[in-house]
């Protein structure tokens, strides 16, 4: 992100009026691990270091770095939740935010984080405006893939199929940006969807359900095609790399989801792994019936019945 | 509901509107508007003044239209400036006032019509009184048409109505502290609130464990029918999402059609065959989460949504049906389907 004068000046009053130097390095080192403000600054060690370099030292190397936004949420921890049971009042955040709100984010206190502002046809970003190409970060993902889709390419005319499968996408979009989650990968007749704040295994699963759900409707209601469409959905949660280009998105986590969703999902049912059942708590996992997994693992499943009368 | 003026001259912010009595308008600064609009509810009126707006500008602030579409907006061009004004209502725009009507101003005739025009079923709190009765309307019963707009208060109309109710209230009395028990019960109402809303449903004469839910009617459709299969279908949502107790929750609904006197409130005194029967099918006919529809109301379901339909006896004489949706699939012995609340 863009640290333009005005907001680097806001920031090294907002630091250098509230707190010591120490305390400036130990914000610092949540960011950067091993932040060493002598080493950095070139200072020797018998001279105390000024609060105003210090701090100005900080921010350049948090935008060398590209963590100055991990470093403004450390300071708004800082001042919500102060430190060590000591109340820390740092001046001017209100205006560090706005600056920053300023360049298409929006801090959101319920992650407590900087995240792309959606409203007002903002577009969303693969990464939420947060994530850093290359970087590996914990994500819950949800991959969706329509049943029999060479068949269907070949019974019915190209144009249903289109309209059909955008109705698709456009539903899966709708159900995954609503849960805070971004499609990185469509391709036709499915892709990949991703989850990364709070509760994403939860938010992952129930897209997941929410899709066979709003499928079961669209199926009777929405559809021009004669017979019902059919999707296998899975959740698994791990480390993934991201990358802006999702085609390249690759590595254990997605080998794993494929896996599952391939080998181990029955048409319109939804798989989870063991791994995000046991985040599902108990009103969401008494849902999920065991079904036989990879190995002696069991695997979960969710999907609907015709009730009998 | 909220009607804003976002303008960049002091004189349109200084008398924004003709001043109607019962017609408020929030003038703001032009600037404010990608800041405020992001805050509005659905289906507030947004005018924007164009005047002294360079293209570039004004092409920027008129993008906000198609970009939220949640939102109600005028466009106020004094100066004609606008040159596909057609374009403005295929981005959504709802009113227009442009160079051969300067000088006049936004009467509180205008904004209702304005309002009757988006279909925004939120002219009340607009106006103090009533709007006036429907032309041709000369008998005491109204078709009630497919807009909450279109309703008079104090008038008959025949509506779809929607019985919805939580099964085993005195269960849960027994089970939960009252100051729970309300909160639980207040997060159902909006439950069905919300589904209502969309479909066009209202909810009515509502007490503790549930109530009414009014859809007006046009040529013998509503979309009551889905309404309750939605209700139906997402209730295990609600109850992971938003339901504060610990169990699941059940409900059962019932669907009729009938004729009333619609009042948003003093309702005690309203007497109705239509409102009687529907209660009375909700609450003696229909099983613990159940749904049931009458023979009247069979005719209000989509050919497609029939096959989810069954007999299941009669009720004052006539037929009654159950919709059945699917439901997930547990484990044996796990109590499917009727869960105890």
């Amino acid at each position: 992100m863009k640290v333009q004068t005005r907001l680097a000046t806001l920031f090294i009053s907002a630091l250098s009026q509230s707190m010591p130097v120490e305390l400036m390095e130990k914000v610092a080192r949540k960011v950067i691990p091993d932040y060493d403000i002598y080493e950095r600054s070139g200072f020797p060690r018998s001279i105390p270091i000024p609060r105003v370099d210090a701090a100005r030292q900080i921010l350049r190397d948090c935008v060398r770095e590209n963590t100055f936004l991990r470093l403004i949420e450390s300071l708004l921890d800082v001042h919500q939740h102060g430190d060590m049971g000591r109340e820390v009042r740092i001046p001017l955040l209100s205006r560090i935010i706005l600056e920053i709100e300023g360049q298409g984010l929006i801090y959101s206190k319920q992650k407590g984080m900087f995240v792309e502002e959606t409203k007002g046809g903002r577009v969303r970003t693969m990464g939420w405006g947060t994530l850093r190409e290359g970087r590996s970060y914990e994500l819950a993902l949800l991959r969706v893939d329509t049943v029999g889709n060479s068949e269907l390419v070949r019974r019915y005319p190209k144009a249903l199929i289109d309209s059909t499968y955008g109705a698709v996408r456009d539903i899966v979009t709708r159900i995954v940006e609503k849960r805070d989650g971004r499609i990185w990968n469509w391709e036709g007749d499915g892709g990949l969807a991703a989850f990364y704040f709070i509760d994403k295994t939860i938010q992952a699963t129930l897209c997941g359900m929410e899709m066979l759900h709003e499928l079961f409707l669209f199926n009777l209601l929405g559809s021009e095609m004669p017979e019902p469409l059919s999707v296998r959905l899975a959740v698994h949660a791990g480390p993934c790399k991201f990358v802006a280009s999702s085609k390249e998105a690759a590595g254990d986590t997605i080998r794993r989801i494929e896996l599952l969703e391939s080998r181990y999902t029955k048409p319109d049912s939804l798989t989870v792994s063991p791994g995000v059942y046991t985040d599902l708590g108990s009103k969401l996992s008494s849902l999920f019936v065991p079904v036989h997994g990879p190995g002696n693992n069991s695997v979960y499943r969710y999907s609907l019945e015709w009730q009998r009368k | 509901m909220r009607i804003l003026l976002f303008a960049n001259n002091r004189k349109s912010l200084s008398k924004p509107l003709g001043g109607p009595k019962g017609l408020a308008v929030e003038p703001y600064p032009m600037r404010d508007l990608p800041v405020i609009i992001p805050s509005l509810e659905d289906g507030t009126l947004v005018y924007l003044d164009l005047t002294g707006l360079g293209r570039p500008r004004r092409q920027k602030i008129l993008s906000m239209i198609p970009a939220n579409p949640h939102i109600f907006f005028g466009v106020l061009d004094p100066a004609g400036a606008v040159e596909d004004v057609a374009g403005l209502f295929h981005d959504g725009a709802v009113d227009y006032v442009g160079k051969k009507m300067k000088g006049s101003r936004l009467s509180a005739k205008r904004i209702f019509r304005v309002l009757l025009y988006a279909d925004a079923g939120a002219t009340e709190g607009v106006f103090e009184e009533a709007p006036p009765i429907p032309p041709g309307a000369t008998s005491e019963h109204f078709p009630s048409g497919d807009a909450w707009a279109k309703i008079v208060s104090g008038r008959e109309y025949e509506f779809a109505i929607l019985f919805a109710e939580v099964d085993g209230s005195e269960e849960l009395k027994k089970k939960h502290e009252p100051e729970n028990l309300a909160g639980a019960m207040e997060s159902f109402r909006s439950y069905v609130e919300r589904i209502a809303s969309r479909h066009g449903g209202r909810t009515w004469m509502w007490s503790q464990f549930g109530g009414l839910v009014l859809f007006p009617m046009r040529q013998g459709a509503s979309s009551a029918p889905l309404c309750g299969l939605r209700l139906m279908l997402w209730r295990i949502f609600y109850d992971v999402e938003e339901s504060p107790l610990p169990g699941h929750l059940s409900f059962h609904l019932a669907l009729s059609t009938g004729r009333t006197v619609y009042r948003e409130r003093d309702t005690g005194e309203i007497i109705s065959d239509g409102l009687n029967s529907v209660f009375h099918l909700g609450k003696r006919y229909t099983r613990p989460g159940q749904f049931f529809i009458s023979v009247d109301a069979m005719g209000l379901v989509p050919q497609k949504l029939r096959s989810l339909c069954v007999p299941v006896g009669t009720y004052e004489g006539k037929r009654i049906f159950r919709m059945i949706p699917p439901r997930p699939v547990l484990i044996p012995g796990e109590g499917n389907g009727q869960r105890k609340a």
